[in-house]
């Protein structure tokens, strides 16, 4: 008998072996695809080795990540141990795809991942970071797991979970021409955030206003399924992402789509016309309110990085929106962490970022990776700070200084706030 | 009729309303091992009170939940958390972990922190009794965290039974 499914459940159910799986089953999985980066590569290694002597190899080594984005202070000691730690890892199990600080190309795993052709869309991925999410802007299915989970998949290729209850978001029409990723994943956090509707759910996101979005555009709202409280969140792939895919040489991937009576535990409809440009307030991204409500606000730093604002298409909307501007306010400091080395290279030979990168109150990182959005090193917000960030968390003590006012926006907002160093009503 | 698998006895806390494991958890401010605990400690909770369930109204594990929570709890003492609701990753990391068994189940007027609390998992549910009062959940745990072994641990053994690394891995799901 034929069962209707969503896409996550066919996902699932294509990595357990299964005809069907349903909300409340326990099922083993092996994952297309695992990924995890420096804050855990040193003790994955030590309980291998201890739990798992006889390994030679990961399980699937052609589909195993490693990469460097956290810990990337050359001048910090525990840094170095960090990439130290890393790179033993990577010899001792022989890893093909090993991500190193100062390698051709590094960065942001998030936008690493996608960059390098790893997501395929249909794809079951696991990878210990709590944005692992991000891959289900690609209509694959990224489920953040923990160490214990990710040693068992790179000894036997075998991870156990329990298939949530699944809340179909669609949203139609368009959005207007203002209104990016950002301002979408911000206004459902802003509506639904840790509420009881989607908490622990997977989420699966449709409809033409969001399927119209660039393919990193749909990264950026998948990637902030954490700070929805769901589980995961997906956006079943569609033409353009299929083909932004093979471009980088993928082929052989298997695309799932929801059947038409698949079965959701809630279903919520918006309009595309209905969102405006989002900035969430300081304190979490649930605090997200629309421009129009904004009090006045003067800002003295941006903060262009991370994995929801700092790929390719990112940087080309901050450069193309300050350019159009008349360049940048009096007074406003514009980091610049690129994602990636490839974005960062770039960068660098693109003649619209010459003269800013130039200017006294521009600072570009020199390695792109995670910087101060999870308040590690880099651009650490002090006190003083009052920053528009493209980042995904902003949290008391994020960014650096519990007293630091952070506020998150998209590449666009950052881009205005770099050209009025005032906003709001 | 149906077989107990495992019985947990001990004190409750009881916590009106969601239980959030925050950033406010981030190990650059706190200690990662100390999260769980130090969660409580902010609701009144005292490791030294001696009590081994926990119990919220609302949903548990709201905000970002990593591997250490579950293991904090554990420190504290707690060995079973029953709310409405859980975080699938607070489910995930503590079963895997071995740390604290996660039931769901609405919880009844009346339970008070400090009462003896029994919560027994049978086959086809989970038990719970306290100072004059019991209800059943139907939440389930998969097999394997029944048996008392970590994830890693259970996974060891099935490795040993399949006769080792490559047949394991080679064997169907």
């Amino acid at each position: 008998m034929r069962r209707a499914m969503t896409s996550s459940q066919k996902i699932i159910a294509k990595a357990g072996g299964l005809s069907h799986v349903r909300a409340g089953d326990f099922v083993v999985v092996r994952p297309d695809l695992t990924m995890t980066y420096d804050p855990q590569g040193g003790m994955l290694h030590k309980r291998l080795m201890q739990n798992w002597p006889e390994l030679k190899t990961v399980w699937n080594p052609d589909r195993f990540v490693l990469v460097a984005d956290h810990f990337l202070d050359r001048g910090n000691q525990d840094h170095l141990n960090k990439q130290a730690e890393l790179s033993a890892f990577a010899k001792a199990y022989r890893v093909q795809h090993f991500f190193p600080v100062g390698g051709a190309n590094y960065g942001i795993c998030h936008a690493l991942l996608p960059e390098e052709g790893f997501v395929r869309p249909g794809d079951l991925i696991t990878a210990t970071d709590s944005h692992s999410s991000t891959y289900g802007g690609f209509g694959a299915l990224g489920l953040n797991v923990g160490i214990d989970a990710l040693e068992g998949i790179l000894a036997v290729g075998r991870h156990w979970m329990e298939m949530p209850a699944e809340v179909r978001i669609t949203i139609s029409g368009r959005f207007p021409k203002d209104v990016y990723a950002k301002d979408v994943i911000l206004r459902l956090c802003a509506d639904l955030g840790n509420g009881h509707t989607v908490f622990g759910r997977g989420i699966e996101l449709d409809g033409d206003a969001v399927q119209a979005l660039h393919p990193e555009e749909k990264l950026t709202i998948a990637n902030m399924a954490q700070e929805l409280g769901a589980r995961w969140l997906i956006i079943p792939a569609n033409d353009s992402v299929c083909r932004w895919v093979e471009n980088l040489g993928v082929s052989g991937f298997e695309p799932q789509h929801p059947d038409s009576d698949a079965p959701y535990e809630t279903v919520i409809a918006y309009r595309g016309e209905d969102f405006r440009p989002m900035v969430a307030l300081p304190g979490g991204p649930e605090r997200a309110v629309s421009i129009d409500e904004l009090p006045e606000t003067r800002f003295n730093e941006v903060f262009v990085g991370s994995c929801t604002g700092a790929k390719r298409f990112d940087m080309e909307t901050v450069i193309d929106l300050i350019e159009a501007d008349g360049g940048l306010a009096p007074g406003i400091k514009l980091m610049l962490v690129p994602a990636t080395r490839k974005i960062r290279d770039w960068m660098l030979t693109d003649a619209r970022f010459a003269k800013y990168l130039e200017a006294p109150d521009t600072e570009l990182a020199d390695d792109p990776g995670c910087n101060a959005c999870a308040g590690l090193y880099g651009f650490i917000a002090d006190d003083k700070a009052i920053r528009m960030s493209t980042a995904n968390r902003n949290y008391a003590g994020r960014m650096g200084a519990p007293g630091a006012q952070v506020y998150l926006g998209s590449p666009a907002m950052a881009a205005m706030v770099a050209t009025r160093g005032v906003i709001g009503a | 009729m149906s077989t107990t698998r495992l019985t947990v006895t001990g004190k409750l806390f009881f916590l009106e309303g969601d239980v959030g494991v925050d950033e406010i958890l981030h190990p650059r401010h706190h200690g990662a091992s100390h999260a769980g605990a130090f969660c409580l400690a902010s609701r009144g909770f005292t490791a030294d009170d001696g009590f081994a369930v926990i119990a919220s109204s609302g949903l548990f594990g709201v905000g970002l939940v990593r591997p250490p929570v579950p293991r904090g709890l554990r420190q504290a003492g707690i060995r079973v958390a029953i709310a409405p609701n859980f975080s699938p990753l607070f489910v995930e990391h503590s079963l895997n972990a071995g740390m604290v068994l996660p039931v769901k189940a609405e919880l009844p007027a009346g339970l008070r922190t400090g009462e003896a609390i029994s919560v027994r998992f049978e086959d086809d549910g989970v038990l719970i009794t306290g100072s004059g009062h019991s209800f059943r959940s139907s939440s389930r745990l998969p097999n394997w965290a029944l048996s008392g072994q970590t994830w890693s641990e259970w996974l060891r053994a099935q490795t040993e039974a399949a006769g080792g690394l490559d047949a394991y891995r080679a064997a169907a799901l």
